[in-house]
């Protein structure tokens, strides 16, 4: 081994001692910053936020949050009153129910009152044309009193009114009330709560579902407040998965010490990191709640191969506190060496430009780092106070002398023959792999809210929803700009209208869009509606005389232009928002917008829910090689610079490469798609992953330089190491696998992904590594024997699995 | 050798990850398409075995298989005009009329089509087109715009009429007798061809949509709220003939063997009369939005146009015939 390695060997023995001679004072520092950020964890808030999901810098977010300014209404509630029962929903007993839930929403404490419609709202009107000109009134007569001549009327003036396909269902089976959210409350002056206006929503389904009605509810404020109710969820997982984790600790250590001493140790990084967050400005969202998981997980990993290093010493004959220096010595460089690969896993998260990503990688990063001071320094003075109990090791145990057989074995792997089958195996499952990934969709797959399941509440009512009306909650919102306009209202400018119209009557074509609104729009509805109401007239005339006949479309009350048309939106309703449905919506609008030959007027994208996932889906693309890349690339690096060999890195990370196309491959065939909740998974993967190569290439080395052959070496390291990187990954793999039951579909996503990482990461450590060590190996040795051993390295007697 | 086959693995293990990463391939882009349930069409026709329907920002669309499948036309220079007409002169001569006063004219039954009149100064448009022989062609519209041709719709001179620029909405003749229906119940009449027109007094003070001749002296006119006259003495007096709902009525098609009419409106609403003026039948074709146009096909069948475009979502319809 070189000098410098030495020199690195001598420096951790060193701080050995001086950690064990300072142990007192510093465990005590230890408990009080425990105790002190406990305490600080109280403080911890919930922190969904909207804007915090956008990737500010793309061109399209700029633009979005310029406009959304000027564009309110993006916060809208639909309520939908579903008949059930015989016929359509012209009858007593509906109309009745949806004058109530009218009434109830109006109520909601934040709504904004003007902003309730439905049938039973004044601003709802019909207009007729009749021989003496318009007749325009409310679509529910003020003397309604449900004789069929009245239900007659109701019918014949919803048809008129506009609204079907928007306040009522193009099949007459579902009438909605929308309402706007305001942000602040004007009557307490407080912000409002979406999860109280989602509980006093929810309270409307209650009072007024029956058998013949079914209340329907979407919007960002009912969304927000179902996730809560499964974050709270999540929490009761997070129970279940230390209870099994527990459990299975036991049965591997058969240790109630070890057991309680793993898990102390693993949950006080996720103390530290809860109790920091509030100091550090940060609270926790839907996404970063799973990272206080993730740590615990890791933590456990590590403080398993740390009490396994100090049991084996222990066993072997050494006090409590030699065997923790010993351990200290073994497994700090190859532990901290592995968090910090961890760590960087999570930094390359940061390349993903979305705010709610950035956090996630610094509060993923600053918990990982935490944990090489709570796993590496505190948990060697707590084990070196501690007494193994007489029972704790007996299990399992092999003498010396004697083989252990599994693993044993297991290391005919690290020949020649049989590695060339592992090769050929891994091979198969690569090609087959790199085959299947290009099926991987970025964005969302599926229908409804990407958070919940497909089953959930809200996504069955969502696809309801959407099913019987021509709008929905997934917009793209195209903004124009009207700068050149001749005339003093752009609107009365042929050339600007025209432009606007091309891009509706395009946009309508595209598949996947449901239905366009815009001012083009409008504005032959009105023309034509002054024209007798003829529908030929529905066109927008090529002088600016034709155009006055639609003024009444030119007003800002119907939330699609301002400043005399001078900046205009254009909405395109989408049936979903699946990864492939967005990408070609935009594309095609880009391509419409690009075929508008009109200098007076400026199209650009895009905003709308469905501009967002646009641009963060774009970011999620541009981020996705990136992100590997440099996660391989540092990951080789810091092998390269810890065991300075190239083979060694061609060891560690070929298996990693493997895995994370394997992970693509089986993303695309769950239907998974590649977007801001999984592509950190990905990372997370692989920077957790590359522990286990880490750990057990580091025992090999350390076995070859005392001049033991290759199967051995692996054997050695599989019985100090191997058991216990394949007891966390099965035991990580559970907890995090666990998610897969919990309601927020991006949580059982992640949890799905980072269990098959985990579970697949460990075989290609035990499989395919030793493997290519033996062919790296035959050809040239992998290590130089080295034949004084120095203390920490060459405690090789006994090996326990 | 060894040394060949692990780096040889990495290498071909390289590939494939590298391959697996490489930019996945984006869908194919149809961008010419256009989704025919979503455009309006204004009015379409039977020219022989073809279908042409024309609409929303100059769209003409012709289909040669019952309307099942329906091409784009071309035409020289592309003017996003709304068209509201489109009406057979002669043999292989078809004309279409809309916004801006403009007039296309196709001379190969609408594959092909030209500009022949274009107004962007006013932006009024032009509601029809009507011709008796072949040679002579009407154009009337807007605010009582009203042209005649002489030579099969090439060049058009202005004529004036008795009104007080009323839209005029609808024409159609038997024999010497034409009659132009439009705003505010007028009904212009000419006994000689057209060489003097006399307005009838009003005997319905809304808009009349639509006017045909069912033959044997017979007439039909239609209009808002549901409203239908019958005339049974070449349209000199007319009676209303009462129909159950108030749907206005925007266009019609005549049964093949003249036995009938069918007239649809808003909604999808639809009433059959027959030659004598009876409701046959009424209804609603649902899902089909505000119905502008119809003909009957070869068969019999009806086929419908409208604010849902041309994609029928049902084929079965009422039969024209026979009822």
């Amino acid at each position: 081994m070189s000098k410098g390695n030495r020199l690195i060997d001598r420096t951790v023995e060193w701080s050995a001692d001086r950690l064990l001679a300072w142990r007192k004072p510093l465990l005590a520092l230890f408990i009080l910053i425990t105790i002190a950020l406990g305490y600080s964890a109280t403080q911890v808030r919930l922190d969904p936020g909207f804007n915090k999901q956008i990737p500010v810098n793309h061109p399209f977010m700029q633009n979005y949050l310029h406009y959304s300014e000027i564009f309110s209404g993006a916060n809208t509630m639909m309520v939908s009153v579903r008949w059930k029962g015989e016929g359509d929903i012209y009858n007593v007993e509906f109309l009745d129910t949806l004058r109530k839930v009218t009434d109830e929403v109006f109520y909601i404490p934040g709504v904004r009152r003007a902003s309730v419609r439905s049938l039973f709202t004044p601003d709802v009107r019909y207009i007729e044309i009749t021989e003496f000109g318009f007749i325009g009134d409310v679509v529910i007569p003020p003397h309604f009193s449900g004789t069929p001549e009245d239900l007659a009327q109701v019918r014949s003036n919803t048809a008129r009114s506009g609204q079907v396909g928007r306040l009522v269902a193009n099949d007459f089976s579902a009438a909605m009330v929308t309402a706007d959210l305001q942000e602040i409350n004007p009557e307490t002056g407080e912000q409002v709560s979406y999860v109280d206006i989602a509980k006093q929503l929810e309270e409307i389904r209650t009072r007024f579902d029956n058998e013949n009605i079914e209340i329907n509810i979407v919007g960002f404020s009912k969304l927000v407040g179902d996730v809560v109710d499964g974050l709270i969820a999540v929490m009761g997982f997070f129970v279940l998965a230390f209870f099994i984790t527990a459990a299975l600790l036991w049965l591997y250590t058969r240790s109630i010490k070890l057991t309680v001493v793993a898990l102390t140790v693993a949950l006080m990084p996720v103390v530290w990191l809860l109790g920091l967050l509030p100091l550090l400005g940060l609270g926790i969202d839907p996404m970063s709640i799973l990272v206080p998981f993730l740590i615990f997980s890791i933590g456990v990993s590590h403080a398993v191969q740390m009490t396994n290093a100090w049991k084996q010493d222990v066993l072997a004959g050494s006090s409590s506190i030699e065997a923790a220096h010993g351990a200290f010595c073994k497994i700090f460089i190859p532990g901290a060496l592995a968090l910090l690969m961890n760590a960087l896993g999570f930094g390359v998260i940061m390349l993903i430009d979305i705010p709610i990503v950035h956090e996630l990688g610094v509060t993923a990063c600053i918990g990982v780092l935490l944990m090489i001071i709570t796993n590496k320094m505190m948990l060697p003075i707590i084990i070196s106070h501690m007494h193994l109990e007489p029972g704790a090791g007996k299990t399992n145990y092999v003498a010396p002398g004697e083989k252990h057989k599994l693993w044993w074995r297991l290391s005919v792997l690290a020949t020649p023959g049989p590695a060339l089958v592992v090769f050929a195996v891994s091979l198969v499952l690569l090609i087959g792999g790199a085959w299947k990934s290009r099926d991987l969709v970025v964005g969302d797959v599926g229908t409804g809210a990407p958070e919940l399941r497909d089953e959930s509440r809200y996504n069955y009512d969502n696809a309801n929803i959407i099913s019987r009306y021509s709008i929905g909650l997934d917009v793209l919102s195209i903004y124009v700009e009207a700068q050149g306009a001749q005339q003093s209202e752009a609107c009365l400018d042929p050339d600007v209208m025209r432009a606007v119209e091309e891009i509706d009557f395009h946009a309508r074509s595209i598949p996947g869009v449901q239905s366009v609104q815009s001012v083009a729009g409008m504005g032959k509805v009105s023309i034509s509606g002054n024209n007798e109401g003829n529908p030929r007239w529905a066109a927008i005339p090529g002088a600016s005389r034709g155009l006055q006949p639609g003024s009444t479309a030119y007003s800002s009350s119907h939330g699609l232009v301002v400043d005399g048309c001078e900046t205009m939106q254009i909405l395109l309703f989408l049936a979903n928002h699946e990864g492939g449905t967005v990408a070609n919506v935009v594309d095609e609008v880009e391509q419409i917008i690009a075929n508008v030959d009109e200098p007076k007027v400026e199209f650009k994208l895009g905003g709308g829910n469905v501009g967002v996932m646009a641009a963060s889906n774009e970011a999620v693309k541009k981020a996705e090689v990136q992100m590997h890349g440099a996660l391989l690339l540092s990951v080789a690096l810091f092998c390269w610079l810890t065991f300075r060999s190239f083979r060694a890195v061609l060891c560690i990370i070929t298996p990693l490469a493997i895995v994370a196309t394997l992970c693509n491959a089986v993303m695309a065939t769950f239907g998974i798609g590649l977007k801001v909740a999984t592509l950190p998974v990905l990372a997370l993967g692989v920077g957790v992953g590359v522990d286990y190569g880490i750990y057990l290439y580091e025992r090999m080395q350390h076995e070859l330089a005392m001049g033991k052959d290759l199967r051995t070496a692996f054997y050695e390291a599989m019985c100090q190491r191997g058991t216990a990187a394949l007891f966390t990954a099965f035991t990580m793999s559970i907890g995090v696998g666990t998610w897969a039951f919990a309601p927020l579909k991006f949580q059982a996503d992640m949890g799905i992904l980072l269990a098959f990482m985990f579970l697949v990461n460990v075989f290609g450590a035990i499989f395919l590594l030793p493997g290519l060590a033996a062919w790296f190996h035959r050809s040239k040795s992998l290590v130089s024997v080295k034949v004084a051993p120095n203390a920490p390295t060459s405690l090789t007697g006994l090996e326990q699995t | 050798m060894s040394k060949l086959i692990s780096y040889a693995f990495c290498v071909v293990v390289a590939a494939l990850v590298i391959y697996a990463f490489s930019p996945r391939s984006e869908q194919d882009l149809d961008t010419a398409h256009l989704d025919l349930g979503r455009i309006q069409i204004n009015d379409l026709i039977r020219v022989d075995d073809a279908l042409v329907a024309v609409g929303e920002r100059g769209t003409i669309l012709k289909s040669r298989d019952g309307g099942e499948s329906w091409n784009a036309t071309s035409r020289e220079v592309d003017i996003p005009a709304t068209l509201t007409n489109v009406s057979r002169v002669s043999d292989g001569v078809l004309l279409a009329a809309g916004h801006d006063s403009l007039i296309l004219r196709s001379t190969d039954n609408g594959d092909n089509w030209e500009s022949v009149m274009h107004d962007t100064e006013l932006g009024e448009p032009l509601l029809g087109t009507w011709s008796p022989d072949g040679r002579q062609v009407y154009a009337y519209g807007s605010f009582g715009k009203f042209f005649e041709s002489g030579d099969a719709g090439l060049t058009w001179q202005a004529t004036d009429l008795p009104i007080q620029g009323e839209h005029l909405n609808d024409m159609a003749g038997d024999g010497a007798l034409r009659i132009v229906v439009g705003e505010m119940g007028l009904v212009l009449r000419s006994t000689d061809a057209g060489q003097t027109w006399e307005p009838l007094e009003a005997f319905y003070n809304g808009s009349l949509f639509g006017v045909t001749s069912l033959g044997n002296d017979a007439w039909i006119a239609y209009g808002m709220r549901g409203n239908v006259f019958f005339s049974q003495d070449e349209g000199l007096n007319w009676a209303q003939i009462e129909i159950p709902h108030k749907m206005p009525l925007y266009g019609h098609a005549l049964a093949n063997d003249g036995s009938g009419v069918v007239i649809v409106g808003t909604g999808g609403s639809f009433v059959s009369i027959d030659d004598q003026g009876n409701v046959l039948d009424t209804g609603f074709l649902k899902g089909l939005g505000t119905l502008t146009s119809a003909v009957t096909l070869p068969d019999g069948e009806l086929f419908v146009a409208g604010q849902r475009g041309v994609l029928q979502e049902s084929q079965d319809l009422l039969a024209v015939t026979g009822k």
